[in-house]
């Protein structure tokens, strides 16, 4: 028996196991999540096995038409997003088990069902089966949005519009879908097997996928989509996880997908992904360093993040169509991997701010109610995913940034000067949005987690502690988090088997490799000879410095094991004065990012005033448009979006007033002129 | 009192162009000493009824214990979302001295400043009563060393007139003289500082060659780089030879003629004066109701210079212009003190080409008898320092002791403005305002 037999079998195993916590979350919310975190560890055994074998599997359920079938398939291709999001639901489904106490059992049932949906999206080989899961995951997920603690017309604003965003991603991707359809005959395509698409069709097809799967991303000018239903309808922190870590990760494997499908690039398709990419990148770390919302700021961050998988994606584009195979292969596995770091990295985030907001019972960054404790493992896990978030080596998220902004530092190989502008154009947008992120992430860290531990005092908020879930699943994420850094090869590895199916052969010997002492596979190279780098020996380097420094503390009489009971603790020097002891007399999460506030008023749209009321002087520094809940700059996106929902309002009552007025012979002759014109549309494409 | 300079009338309210300058208390009475920009007069009446209250503690700091700080928060509280109290000094790079602020922002705009003075407060006005004049000299002229020379004329003048003493022509010359050094010297100083801050380190290094060089000149010929002990009661202690002066002069014309240069370019320094344009403006008709004085009243185009206004000899015999600038900014008051540094060359000059001869001292004569008038029995000076306008008021008792002393420096009415000003700025201009306020903590602390 080969591991490729146990296939079928785990992967009936995962669905059964999640099909089942979802119908038990009715009766019992702790057995639902244990039972996710079950169907997890199975996906993420069942993608393991597949990615590292190199098996398939492919299982037909049902025929619906002679050419098409529904079908679940395996590749090592969606296996590694399997994966991905297995490992994300498992720490999300352990947390939960912690977390989710006072929410309604139907939370806990929503959420195994929406990743029972996207194993769906993930492992359908034929468009029809894709569908229903990508439906079913966004309405389970709108569901999911509604158990939000904000003030309940602000949540249900919040979910309509995922909804409808949502069903637009569906009707953009079912137009996709359709132009394939058109091509190849079959709905079979969006497995390993199926054919590539060379189509003239293709440009149809690329921008529709693009729209439809750029609207579950939240890329710009969609991102909307992204951070409001999180931030305005303050959904539950694991259902943010879940929607910011791995349902944006249905929109990067779609993409994918559907690009690794087309026969053959139009060479504008690739400029546009690019300037799409690099738009998103750099206006989702602009709105990030100015959110004031525990979880606006990370989903704006996503926002960026997905940018620069978009940009990648664009990159391996351009490259191909130059014939640039050993820059497009990388640029694709840079894709990959960044789509990997990007999601651990950020399932962390949304659960450690999900629980220090739990704790003070707001999800204002800046708010002053001090934090009684969110324990060790809180800071560590804390501190280690806003550095990989902010791209320090060697951890996950520095890893894949270097490679992609190693890809666009080589745009220069593109074949004419044009490609080249918009290369190094695209690549100045990620490198300031890599730059900026590092505001949001030291914010988040600072006023979010580090600040308020500080100046606690000893007492629980309300008995709150954090059980033996919630801090596994603080250190299963630190874990992973540095564990994909330090052990990089064994990811590109896993990254280069999933790209392989695409690229037609594995990259991993190309590109992992020694150098300069470092033994072979542990240094990374981003050409032939471009870059490189060895996150495995920068880790060993940190923990060697670090030794070296214990090693001489001990040398000077301070023993190396005791440093812990030698801290000395002092108060801080504060200009002379005593220390604050007031919340408004200590700099704050605000201020902190206002300058950029103030200095990018004309993309902000900020605008300050300061109202004298008597003798109150009131500081107004906002956008023109109403905080909903506590979100204070204005995403102009938006207020494109509010125009366009009140045309949109206006013209339906127009319409239902004057052109639908009740009068039945004006409907029949609509009726009847409808019917005429479909007739000769039919007569005249007929012939 | 001499009524030739202080007119006596009751003020009921404040506004238009009278201006709240001092509030003391001199035998059982509160006055207020005002300003009538308009009629260019000095004013005392009893403590108007209107007067605003955020003026109680600011002008009558003086009975404030040392070492509290008093807060200066004039305006009402501030509230909106992020906003909070940065706190600035007393201990922090950029404030020169033992000084702080409150800065209430949301984060790098200014929305109102609440100073904190009194942290460097000696208490000099108790200090010196029951001293001798001679004695409580050493005192004054050594609170605020960058304006000794007119603290000292100042006290001195005040007592001079309280005893009605005769004090030789040269002697009053030979202190104008002092005084204007001591002006050009601390604009100097002040151009320097604005120098440093917009980081034109040859322009400060050049500002503040030129500073030193008055300082050497104040060294050789008045015996002290900082004016202590030239003055002395009824008289001065150098006696200045014609050749003396002649050497000043040249001297001083050659350090104006080198700071011109400068000055020009400073005004081709376009990074320089993008610092200062626009930056913390003080509208007019703040300048006048918070009571600004010296360079930053005159930058916002409030006419009044006591040496024109308020003259004491031999200002009355000399043309004195006085330097205003509408712009209401930090360029502005800059202009003005560079502009004054030109115009005390000239007035400098004046006086030592027109230095009349005779001696430098003249002997103590006992008061005269005077009527029972209280207020006869106070004298008032107000001279303008380099920051503005100082006032003192001092009594005597019976034996010739000080017995009551009054000190209004610049600096302590010039906070008001200076936080006004800073409104919705940004922290980067902060240093900016400072500076071209010319503030001193030692001179509004006392």
């Amino acid at each position: 028996m080969t591991p490729g037999d146990l296939l079928p079998g785990l992967l009936f195993g995962t669905l059964a196991t999640l099909g089942v916590g979802s119908a038990l979350g009715l009766a019992s919310k702790k057995a639902a999540y244990l039972l996710g975190v079950i169907g997890s560890a199975l996906g993420a055994v069942l993608s393991l096995i597949t990615l590292v074998y190199g098996g398939t599997a492919s299982i037909d359920l049902w025929h619906f038409t002679p050419t098409s079938s529904a079908q679940l398939q395996l590749s090592q291709f969606n296996s590694y997003f399997l994966l991905i999001s297995s490992l994300v639901w498992l720490g999300t489904c352990l947390y939960s088990v912690g977390y989710d106490d006072d929410y309604p059992r139907s939370l806990s049932s929503l959420m195994l069902l929406t990743i029972l949906s996207m194993v769906f999206v993930l492992v359908s080989g034929d468009a029809i089966t894709f569908l229903m899961g990508w439906e079913s995951m966004t309405i389970s997920s709108f569901f999911m949005i509604l158990e939000g603690k904000g003030e309940r017309e602000g949540v249900r604003n919040a979910a309509y519009l995922f909804l409808a965003f949502g069903e637009g991603s569906s009707v953009f991707i079912m137009l996709a879908f359709s132009g394939l359809f058109s091509t190849v005959g079959t709905f079979d395509f969006l497995g390993p097997a199926a054919a590539r698409v060379v189509s003239p069709l293709g440009s149809w097809i690329f921008v529709t996928a693009l729209v439809g799967f750029g609207l579950k991303m939240g890329l710009a000018p969609f991102h909307m989509s992204e951070w409001l239903p999180i931030a305005h309808s303050s959904a539950p922190s694991n259902a943010s996880a879940l929607l910011s870590a791995t349902l944006t990760l249905m929109g990067v494997y779609g993409i994918m997908n559907i690009v690794s499908h087309l026969g053959q690039f139009e060479l504008w398709w690739g400029w546009l992904a690019l300037a799409v990419g690099g738009v998103s990148a750099l206006l989702g770390a602009l709105f990030s360093s100015v959110s004031e919302h525990s979880k606006g700021l990370p989903a704006y961050s996503t926002i960026e993040n997905n940018g620069m998988i978009v940009v990648a994606i664009g990159s391996y584009m351009v490259a191909s169509y130059y014939n640039l195979a050993l820059l497009a292969d990388f640029a694709l596995v840079a894709a990959l991997f960044h789509a990997f770091s990007h999601s651990i990295s950020k399932g962390s985030l949304f659960l450690v701010n999900g629980w220090v907001s739990k704790l003070k019972g707001s999800f204002d960054l800046g708010s002053p109610n001090p934090l009684p404790g969110g324990g060790r493992s809180l800071g560590i896990a804390g501190i280690f995913t806003v550095l990989s978030l902010a791209a320090v080596p060697p951890l996950a998220g520095f890893v894949s940034e270097w490679m992609i902004l190693e890809v666009l530092f080589q745009s220069f190989r593109f074949g004419d000067l044009t490609s080249q502008i918009v290369g190094t154009l695209v690549g100045a947008m990620v490198a300031l949005a890599a730059g900026i992120i590092v505001v949001s992430m030291t914010k988040v860290f600072g006023f979010g987690i580090l600040w308020p531990r500080k100046s606690g005092t000893a007492q629980g908020a309300g008995g709150i502690r954090d059980g033996l879930s919630v801090r596994g699943s603080f250190a299963y994420f630190f874990a992973l988090i540095a564990g994909v850094g330090v052990a990089a090869p064994g990811v590109f590895l896993l990254a280069s088997d999933a790209a392989s199916q695409t690229l037609g052969a594995n990259p991993f010997g190309t590109f992992v490799t020694g150098l300069l002492g470092v033994p072979s596979p542990f240094v990374i190279l981003s050409g032939s000879p471009f870059g490189g780098f060895s996150p495995t020996f920068t880790a060993v380097a940190f923990l060697l410095i670090l030794l070296v420094v214990l090693l001489s503390a001990g040398a000077i009489g301070i023993h190396p094991l005791r440093l812990g009971l030698r801290i000395r603790r002092t108060q801080g020097w504060s200009a002379g004065r005593a220390q604050p002891d007031d919340a408004t007399e200590l700099y704050n999460s605000f201020g902190y990012s206002t300058p950029i506030r103030i200095m990018l008023r004309f993309l902000f749209r900020t605008k300050e005033s300061v109202v004298k009321v008597g003798a109150v002087q009131r500081t107004v520094v906002r956008s023109p448009d109403e905080y909903v809940v506590d979100l204070e700059v204005l995403d102009v996106f938006k207020k494109f979006y509010d125009v366009l929902a009140k045309w949109t309002l206006w013209l339906s009552a127009y319409t239902s007033r004057k052109v639908m007025p009740g009068k039945l012979g004006l409907y029949l002759i609509y009726i009847m002129a409808a019917f005429i014109f479909v007739l000769i549309y039919i007569l005249l494409t007929a012939g | 009192m001499d009524s030739r300079r202080v007119e006596r009338r009751n003020v009921e309210s404040l506004g238009d162009a009278i201006q709240l300058s001092s509030v003391f208390r001199a035998g059982g009475h509160t006055y207020a000493l005002l300003s009538d920009m308009g009629a260019h007069k000095t004013v005392l009446s009893e403590l108007p009824p209107t007067l605003g209250e955020e003026f109680g503690p600011l002008l009558k700091g003086g009975e404030a214990p040392a070492g509290t700080p008093l807060e200066l928060d004039v305006g009402g509280k501030v509230e909106g979302y992020g906003v909070f109290e940065f706190p600035y000094g007393p201990v922090s790079w950029g404030v020169p001295e033992a000084g702080g602020f409150k800065l209430v922002t949301y984060g790098e705009r200014v929305v109102k400043v609440i100073p904190q003075v009194n942290f460097k407060k000696r208490g000099v006005e108790r200090s010196v009563v029951g001293r001798t004049p001679q004695d409580a000299l050493l005192i004054i002229e050594r609170s605020a060393g960058n304006f000794s020379a007119s603290y000292s004329t100042c006290f001195l003048t005040a007592v001079e007139d309280y005893l009605g003493s005769e004090v030789p022509l040269k002697a009053r010359w030979t202190r104008a003289a002092a005084i204007e050094l001591e002006r050009i010297c601390n604009h100097l100083h002040v151009f320097g500082r604005l120098a440093e801050t917009a980081s034109q380190n040859i322009a400060a290094s050049q500002a503040n060659a030129l500073r030193e060089r008055v300082l050497r000149l104040n060294s050789k010929h008045f015996g002290h780089r900082y004016l202590f002990g030239f003055n002395t009661v009824g008289g001065v202690r150098p006696d200045l030879s014609r050749e003396e002066c002649k050497e000043l002069s040249t001297a001083v014309r050659l350090i104006a003629r080198e700071f011109s240069e400068l000055v020009a370019y400073f005004l081709s320094s376009r990074i320089f004066l993008d610092r200062l344009q626009g930056t913390a403006r003080l509208e007019r008709g703040d300048a006048l109701s918070l009571g600004a004085v010296g360079p930053a009243a005159r930058g916002s185009g409030l006419l009044w210079d006591d040496r024109l206004t308020c003259p004491i000899d031999p200002y009355e015999d000399i043309y004195v212009n006085v330097e205003t600038d509408a712009g209401e900014d930090t360029m502005a008051r800059t202009m003005v003190r560079v502009r004054e540094i030109e115009s005390s060359t000239i007035v400098l000059r004046e006086i030592l080409d027109r230095m009349p001869g005779g001696g430098v001292k003249s002997g103590n004569r006992p008061k005269q008898q005077r009527d029972g008038d209280v207020l006869d029995d106070l004298a008032l000076c107000r001279i303008e320092s380099p920051s503005g306008d100082l006032i003192q008021v001092v009594q005597l008792d019976m034996q010739g002791r000080v017995s009551n002393l009054h000190v209004r420096p610049a600096s302590l009415v010039n906070w008001l403005p200076f936080a006004r000003s800073l409104e919705s700025n940004v922290f980067t201009d902060f240093q900016f305002a400072f500076e071209s306020f010319g503030l001193s903590y030692a001179d509004s602390d006392r």
